[in-house]
């Protein structure tokens, strides 16, 4: 046995002295890279200059504070395979340009996770557990321990005395702002990595769910895509392309969430859809607090 | 610690729990080249029942299942969706635990004045028997009253 360790031994440190001679660039044939390594292949696209040909296909609605800047960033199509983009559009920089606050980040998607959280786990106290009412044996004499049932939680198959006890619930509300500036910072941080992408509409050519993947791949997008889209119609073709995909989904805007956000690598909005976040979210900025909820009716809430 | 087993059918068990594990050490010391020290454990009770591989295989979870990507979706509908609706109302609970958090007395009351004339008599009796306890725990024992 240690004869065969030596020549292992001896042969990994002759394939290291070798791998020094030849170029630097030489990869090691069992090299493992991980999934979520950026990919050097992917070309970071540059902001679209200040000079740019392409028409600029929608300004912000809401006013723009003066000492802020709206965001630019290229409209593209999936219509065409190749990634020549349309226009450009201006998103709001109170939505898309926050600052990258990662305890907000981190409270939402807790909250996500938590607050519809029910825990089934239920286990039986002594005096639940069926039988033991009875003393096993007199309390003097046998030369036994004393007990006063075979249910206490010393015994086998006795109650638990300190157990989960029956459904329990983890819920809890953050404030409404907060959750707010979550969707925000959430949009904001995809958008400063260069994983938010504006398209004009979401009709696709073939309902081939290859089409979709092709276009990912080629414009160096990233693994998973999560397409937003406002309104209940849906085109047919891109409903059956992502059908069977895992990891291509669309949502309605109204399902719009931390947690998917941060779950798919890069977020795909409509010009309809920027329109709508931005009146949503905004509206926050600039609210009375709620003398009552807002689910009763207000004179001017919609 | 050495236990002393009277029954004679417990040789056998004891004597492929030490072959087993003196193969284990073998193949682990073979696979980790020579870092490792060979030690010879030896069992003389019956207390070392697990076999285990050396290094066991982590379990494949598949991360994009329906469940797992779709998770979260609708939880922002009350900002996002005009306020029709609460996130509080896409829970999936029990109804007395339906946007509710509480202690176990706190849930148990709330289920005897929500459910309790539902509940089959055994579970309801040792329901009550319960708050009664908790009740009595809480309230006159310890230092918190």
């Amino acid at each position: 046995m240690l004869r065969v360790s030596l020549l292992l031994r001896s042969g990994g440190a002759a394939r290291r002295f070798s791998s020094s001679f030849s170029g630097a660039s030489v990869l090691p044939p069992n090299l493992l890279l991980p999934s979520n390594l950026v990919d050097p292949a992917r070309l970071k696209r540059p902001p679209p200059p200040a000079d740019c040909p392409l028409p600029l296909l929608r300004k912000c609605d809401a006013a723009v504070p003066s000492h802020l800047s709206p965001v630019q960033t290229w409209v593209e199509t999936l219509q065409r395979p190749d990634g020549e983009p349309l226009g450009l559009a201006q998103l709001h920089p109170d939505v898309f340009a926050v600052r990258p606050r990662l305890d907000i980040l981190h409270d939402v998607e807790r909250w996500q996770r938590n607050f519809k959280r029910i825990s089934h786990a239920s286990t039986k106290v002594r005096s639940e557990v069926r039988g033991g009412g009875k003393k096993p044996w007199n309390q003097k004499g046998s030369g036994r321990a004393r007990h006063g049932s075979i249910r206490s939680p010393i015994w086998r198959g006795g109650g638990v005395s300190h157990g989960p006890r029956g459904p329990t619930s983890y819920y809890y509300m953050l404030p409404l702002k907060v959750r707010v500036q979550g969707l925000k910072v959430a949009l904001s941080s995809k958008m400063a990595q260069d994983f938010l992408h504006i398209v004009d509409s979401l009709n696709i050519p073939t309902p081939d769910p290859q089409y979709l993947l092709d276009l990912v791949r080629h414009r160096h997008w990233g693994d998973s895509v999560l397409i937003v889209h406002v309104g209940d119609e849906f085109p047919e073709n891109l409903l059956q392309a992502t059908e069977n995909l895992k990891t291509v989904n669309v949502i309605p805007a109204i399902g719009l969430n931390v947690h998917s956000m941060l779950k798919h690598e890069v977020v795909v909005l409509t010009l309809d859809t920027v329109k709508f976040l931005e009146d949503k979210l905004l509206w926050h900025d600039q609210r009375y607090t709620p003398l009552y909820p807002f689910k009763l009716p207000y004179a001017d809430f919609p | 610690m050495c236990i002393i087993s009277i029954s004679y059918r417990r040789k056998e068990s004891e004597m492929s729990v030490l072959g087993g594990l003196l193969r284990a050490g073998a193949s682990f010391c073979q696979s980790a080249g020579t870092l490792l020290q060979t030690a010879r454990t030896i069992s003389t009770g019956t207390c070392c029942r697990i076999r285990m591989h050396a290094i066991p295989e982590l379990k494949k979870v598949d991360r994009w299942t329906e469940k797992r990507s779709m998770f979260g979706v609708y939880d922002n509908i009350g900002i996002l969706g005009d306020f029709k609706a609460h996130p509080k109302d896409l829970i999936l609970a029990p109804c007395w635990l339906k946007a509710f958090k509480g202690n176990e007395l706190e849930r148990l009351i709330r289920k005897k004045k929500m459910v309790g004339d539902r509940m089959m008599a055994v579970d309801r009796h040792n329901m009550e028997k319960r708050i009664r306890f908790l009740y009595r725990h809480f309230n006159r024992i310890g230092k918190h009253r």
